[in-house]
């Protein structure tokens, strides 16, 4: 399931979401709309981003409406990307969203360890710096 | 998606800047968004509690150190601001020092964010493998440390206290871009700054100059 830049795929709830090519305001409002329909039976999102060639500015904002989908149905996400430059755009759209449930991380295994976290991304950065976290 | 600043927050910005840039010597421009996030108030909060743990890095790794772990810890999160901003300001601490250019320029920050993790470690071992090899492991060192877990030895605790800090950080300085000031005390120094920039500058010419010649022999 998905559309020309996604792959959407539930495994027992988690639901993965591919990304590919270059991203526009339209290819990621097609993006939403593949991921809205399975959000309901998802229990966390991971979003790969390792496919993406370009992301255009007019889609940011499209990945912020999808980002503040996914808060407001209350699911913990985390977005793969082991370039710096896609892990930017990520934290750009999960604070504008005001989803701190979601995380950008370099590896599949941080995104896994994030998602079976109950942390919330800035307190959890915060506790570690002052060094109250774990 | 962000609340415009009241009378109040804005007026507070305004004074903080230029009190900033005297006692400092620059002004972060993502002080708007943390007053968005957090008033006035939970602003001094958190500069106080920044610059705690700041000052607690630079008191381990000194401070042209210091800047090269901020810059990167920055640059993992995709931070141009602040990535460029520490980049900047170690760029400054090596010329002051050594009068010689650091082999990175801080504007070279957008090419490393668009490289992938293993491209940009191996582009660090390219630029200062030789000339600085103890900068490259450490770099590595907190690279590794970010991506897995495992035990810690010798400075690794305040490296983990970088990377830390810089997921705080970069939380609302992500909302602004590079170009910024350097970030740190050597941005008072006026005289080095104008120094360094014709320095790099006259570098910048020579590269581009050399780059032109292989491409039109």
């Amino acid at each position: 399931m998905g559309s020309a830049n996604c792959q959407v795929k539930n495994t027992g709830g988690q639901l993965r979401v591919e990304l590919f090519g270059k991203l526009n305001a339209q290819s990621v409002r097609e993006v939403t709309s593949s991921v809205s329909g399975e959000l309901k039976d998802a229990t966390e999102i991971i979003f790969v981003t390792i496919g993406v060639t370009d992301c255009a500015e007019d889609a940011r904002p499209e990945l912020v409406k999808l980002q503040q989908l996914v808060a407001a149905q209350k699911k913990r996400s985390a977005w793969v990307d082991d370039r710096s430059q896609f892990r930017g755009i990520a934290l750009w759209v999960m604070h504008l969203a005001n989803d701190q449930a979601a995380k950008a991380t370099a590896t599949m295994e941080q995104a896994l360890k994030w998602l079976s976290s109950t942390e919330t991304r800035e307190s959890f950065a915060s506790q570690r710096a002052m060094g109250t976290g774990r | 998606m962000s609340r415009e600043l009241s009378f109040a927050e804005r007026t507070f910005l305004n004074i903080e800047r230029k009190l900033a840039v005297m006692v400092r010597g620059y002004h972060i421009t993502f002080d708007e968004e943390l007053v968005r996030q957090r008033g006035i108030m939970g602003f001094f909060r958190w500069a106080a509690q920044t610059d705690k743990v700041t000052n607690e890095l630079i008191s381990t790794f000194g401070e042209t150190r210091f800047h090269l772990i901020a810059g990167f810890a920055s640059l993992w999160n995709g931070c141009d601001y602040c990535g460029y901003g520490h980049l900047l300001a170690l760029n400054l601490c090596i010329y002051r020092d050594t009068e010689q250019l650091f082999a990175i320029d801080e504007q070279e920050v957008h090419q490393m964010l668009r490289l992938r993790d293993t491209e940009l470690l191996a582009f660090l071992d390219e630029r200062l493998g030789k000339s600085h090899p103890d900068f490259v492991k450490l770099i590595r060192r907190q690279h590794d440390l970010r991506v897995a877990d495992g035990p810690l030895q010798g400075e690794d605790k305040m490296l983990v206290k970088s990377i830390a800090l810089y997921e705080w950080i970069n939380e609302c300085s992500i909302t602004v871009d590079a170009p910024s000031p350097p970030l740190g005390p050597v941005a008072k120094n006026g005289e080095l700054r104008k120094k360094y920039d014709a320095a790099r500058a006259e570098f910048r010419k020579a590269k581009a100059a050399a780059q032109v010649t292989q491409q039109h022999p």
